[in-house]
């Protein structure tokens, strides 16, 4: 017997993730999916944010990695409340994954939940978790070829943050191409330059990232 | 690498889509599956028969055929309306050069129908 179906096989994620976007809006958290490949400084990038904001926003992080633990050992050195999630040789998270750890962060005091995926620029793009928005970081040594390589990542993102902006010099890395291939996948997409090492750009990161939480005090 | 995550996805809409096919008897064996998947899904068709060889052990899909109907991306251009095939991931429109476009197909990650008895 053939029968017809017509049915999205990530259908079970998207419903989870789904329920866990409202369980996050019930507790008014932003909520933001960090991506990037290896070594493109996320775990950094999310240091020097807690650092600079934890005073006036209530960060969480959801670290994840293929086995180890030391991301997660470098953000609880911040202070931030921090859950790891080990995914055994898997390359991204999702929902499920998201919804077993959620519980063990303090939900109602968070204004922002960060969640770092699995070093990867082609599976996370395609597995929701619950998020707001996916931010998407691209090092400026990884090559300006990307976001035609990789294109659904780029086209999922809400922003793309070019880091390692202070090594630029030392690259043939072509910000305008990026910009231009990465805004042709994704017209709404924000871009901003920054160093987590340097500073340079990471106020208006700061910025983009604020602005999404709703604060009244950062309403004024 | 995200195959194997997708072969089980597949397995769980199966023993689903099987069990209330039959009436909800139960039982059931899945003779082969078709899927349509998207360009963009960025999904390697052998990695997935494989995966899916490995997921389906030991299910009413063991040894179940699965036939990939891959979709390329297509686009419809916003400036002069035509629609274009994307090939080689150059993402411009074929006809004006434009690079305002909405995406038609190329991510579909569909079940589309399933052989069962």
């Amino acid at each position: 017997m053939k029968v017809k179906l017509v049915k999205n096989i990530l259908e079970a994620n998207d419903r989870i993730a789904e329920e866990n976007k409202k369980i996050f809006d019930e507790n008014g958290i932003f909520v933001i999916n960090v991506m990037s490949a290896p070594g493109a400084g996320k775990t950094t990038l999310l240091e020097k944010t807690i650092h600079a904001i934890k005073d006036k926003i209530a960060i969480g992080v959801i670290e994840g990695d293929i086995a180890t633990t030391r991301d997660a050992e470098r953000i609880e050195a911040t202070g931030a409340p921090v859950v790891q999630i080990n995914t055994d040789g898997a390359c991204h998270l999702d929902g499920n994954m998201i919804r077993g750890v959620m519980d063990d962060l303090p939900l109602s005091q968070l204004d922002i939940l960060i969640i770092e995926n699995v070093g990867n620029l082609v599976c996370p793009a395609e597995f929701k978790v619950g998020e707001n928005a996916k931010v998407m970081l691209l090092s400026v040594t990884e090559g300006d070829d990307k976001p035609l390589k990789y294109p659904l990542m780029f086209s999922e993102a809400s922003v793309l943050l070019i880091s390692k902006i202070d090594l630029l010099p030392h690259t043939d890395f072509n910000i305008a191409k990026v910009k231009k291939e990465s805004l042709s996948l994704n017209p709404r997409l924000d871009i901003i330059e920054l160093s987590a090492k340097t500073g340079h750009g990471m106020e208006e990161w700061y910025g983009w990232l604020q602005e999404r939480v709703i604060m009244p005090a950062l309403q004024d | 690498m995200h195959e194997l995550a997708i072969a089980e996805s597949i397995i769980g809409i199966l023993k689903e889509q099987t069990s209330s096919a039959l009436g909800g008897s139960g039982g059931g064996r899945v003779n082969s599956v078709k899927l349509r998947i998207g360009e963009m899904a960025g999904v390697v068709p052998s990695a997935l028969e494989f995966s899916f060889q490995i997921a389906s052990k030991g299910t009413m899909a063991e040894g179940a055929a699965l036939y990939i109907e891959n979709v390329p991306i297509t686009a419809k251009c916003d400036d002069c309306s035509k629609v274009f095939q994307i090939k080689g991931y150059c993402f411009e429109c074929a006809s004006c050069g434009g690079g305002n476009f909405k995406l038609i197909t190329g991510r579909e990650l569909l079940i589309e129908e399933i052989d069962v008895e």
